[in-house]
């Protein structure tokens, strides 16, 4: 398989193979866990590497899933300990943990094919070149095969699991109390996730890594109202990243994998932004709204406790509404343009006066609705109005 | 009882005197890092009973919870549910956790989280099938709740974010 291709299928499997435990990375608020663990990965990889010798060997994956679970079994001991706040702990033990490796590939592997950079990023390109060979013939780079299986493996485990999965993140103590709270399913699941983080490595490296898994799942949460649709918006975000982010670096001649991960954060601002609902433009759209329409009332409840007292020409004429309420006067303007066009407010001689649609809206608004009689006015009020007792 | 956390039975609805307990807890002491939070805690709850437990913050009612629930392992003492251990018994105990410990955000709609009340009985790796459905359906039905079915959690009012987590614990009881 020609170059192209095979950096495609490998950028496209790694990440959607990412996007998968992603989803519940994100739900459980474990991002950073995810980027200690790809660094606490590294001298289980190097120790692995001085202990089979050989840079292809499947077992490799062993001592790096290893030290993942190592790191989070470290981490939450450490928390039990209560001596440290928020994720000091992590910030702790995965530096020391990936200092080693850097130390033990400094003093032995210093000339071989093993550098920090390319741990930390990545060489897609490569991965590329290294084929799998069956009967001689090269039918797609290695990478990809073991990405793919990964991929499969994390789709299996997610579809088995998915109900307790689904429990375990969204309500852990009701979990435990009807019989799924061993450790032992979130223990497989950092497995799995510190499994992927090793078959990514090549790809894409341990600092990036962090950007596949948690970026498109990210993106996905901001969209999806049920864990169905985040896991697949996660993966569809995830291999449109790859494969745009392919293209960016090869018109641009920039490295693959930081093109994949700037994806997936620009695909993040973007639905940050423009989600419908909780994005940024539909946020302030509903406050621009709820703003205008609280003001309405608020109008209409001024001109109702004025309309019948002594000030009414003072407090009910436009100009007297905006000085009591104390509005800009473009504001003012267009509260009183929206309750006239609402039908809430009417416009007489004098100045402005509520109407019985407004009344109806005020009333509604009022929590105690005891307090309001026929007319709208609010109990305790004018004596001009005989109210009955409730 | 612990002088500052007291349980005030709230209403018998059954005068038999000699009926089954539903919870015993029997000489409970729970602690946290070897500071007790319960000491030595004696409380019987017949079956039909609507118990309310009060005490000031930090007097233990949480934790009293939660060792019934088996969340949190005593350091002495027993706790029994219908004459068993809890954990024989998980699908006849309910739990409704308070608001704030729910993630509201969560992709999940309002039906799949009573749904997940039926997951306890169906135990590991079963999919919910038709039957459980129909039991959210019903229980939904029964809170009128029924027209929320689509919506994510967080669409919710305050009041309206109660009833889902009641229903999940009423599932978990009664599948």
């Amino acid at each position: 398989m020609s170059l192209i291709p095979s950096i495609i299928l490998i950028a496209v499997t790694t990440a959607a193979a990412c996007a998968v435990p992603g989803v519940f990375l994100v739900l459980r608020r474990m991002s950073m866990v995810a980027e200690g663990i790809s660094h606490a990965v590294f001298p289980g990889l190097v120790l692995a590497l001085l202990i089979l010798g050989a840079f292809r060997s499947p077992f490799l994956v062993v001592g790096p899933a290893v030290l993942g679970l190592f790191l989070v079994f470290a981490v939450q001991a450490m928390n039990r300990t209560r001596l440290f706040a928020g994720d000091a702990p992590l910030g702790v033990i995965f530096p020391a943990l990936f200092s080693i490796g850097v130390i033990i590939v400094s003093r032995r592997y210093s000339g071989l094919p093993l550098s920090e950079s390319t741990v930390l990023t990545g060489d897609i390109n490569y991965a590329a070149l290294t084929q799998l060979q069956i009967n001689g013939m090269a039918v797609g780079p290695r990478a990809f095969y073991v990405m793919l299986v990964i991929l499969l493996v994390n789709i299996l485990f997610t579809a088995l699991f998915f109900k307790e999965l689904k429990l375990t993140t969204f309500d852990p103590d009701h979990a435990a109390s009807v019989g799924f709270g061993s450790s032992r399913l979130y223990y497989l699941f950092m497995t799995t996730v510190s499994i992927t983080i090793v078959g990514a490595f090549e790809a894409v490296g341990a600092v990036l890594v962090v950007g596949l898994l948690v970026a498109p799942a990210a993106s996905a949460f901001l969209l999806s109202k049920r864990l169905e649709s985040m896991l697949l918006l996660s993966v569809l975000f995830a291999v449109l990243s790859a494969i745009i982010g392919f293209w960016a670096a090869y018109y641009l001649n920039a490295a693959t994998s930081g093109a994949m991960a700037m994806m997936t954060g620009i695909i993040f601002l973007l639905t940050l932004a423009f989600a419908p609902r909780r994005g940024l433009v539909s946020k302030l759209h509903i406050r621009a709204r709820r703003r205008i329409s609280f003001a309405e009332q608020l109008l209409v409840m001024h001109l109702i406790h004025h309309v019948d007292g002594e000030r009414v020409t003072s407090a009910c004429s436009r100009e007297g509404v905006r000085r009591h309420i104390r509005w800009e006067p473009a504001f003012a303007e267009k509260v009183i343009r929206v309750g006239l066009e609402h039908g809430y407010i009417a416009e007489v001689e004098d100045g402005l006066v509520p109407t019985m649609g407004g009344r109806q809206l005020c009333s509604e608004a009022l929590l105690y609705k005891d307090d309001v009689c026929e007319c709208g006015i609010v109990r305790g009020g004018l004596e001009k109005h005989e109210y009955e007792q409730q | 009882m612990n002088a500052a956390l007291s349980a005030a039975v709230w209403r018998n609805m059954n005068t038999n005197s000699s009926r089954e307990l539903a919870i015993q807890i029997s000489d409970l002491t729970v602690a946290y890092e070897e500071t007790a939070v319960l000491w030595d805690i004696d409380l019987s709850v017949p079956v039909g009973t609507i118990m309310g437990i009060i005490g000031p913050n930090g007097s233990g009612k949480t934790t009293l919870i939660k060792s019934i629930m088996g969340i949190v392992e005593p350091s002495a003492g027993s706790v029994r549910v219908f004459g068993r251990p809890f954990r024989e018994q998980r699908l006849r105990v309910g739990y409704v956790p308070q608001r704030t410990s729910v993630d509201w955000d969560f992709p999940t709609t309002v039906f799949d989280v009573v749904l997940m009340g039926t997951y306890g009985s169906l135990g590991w790796f079963r999919r919910p099938g038709p039957a459980e459905r129909e039991a959210a359906h019903t229980a939904l039905e029964r809170v009128g709740m029924q027209d929320y079915l689509k919506r994510q959690i967080s669409e919710l009012s305050g009041g309206q974010q109660q009833r889902p987590g009641d229903r999940c614990a009423h599932r978990a009881c009664n599948s």
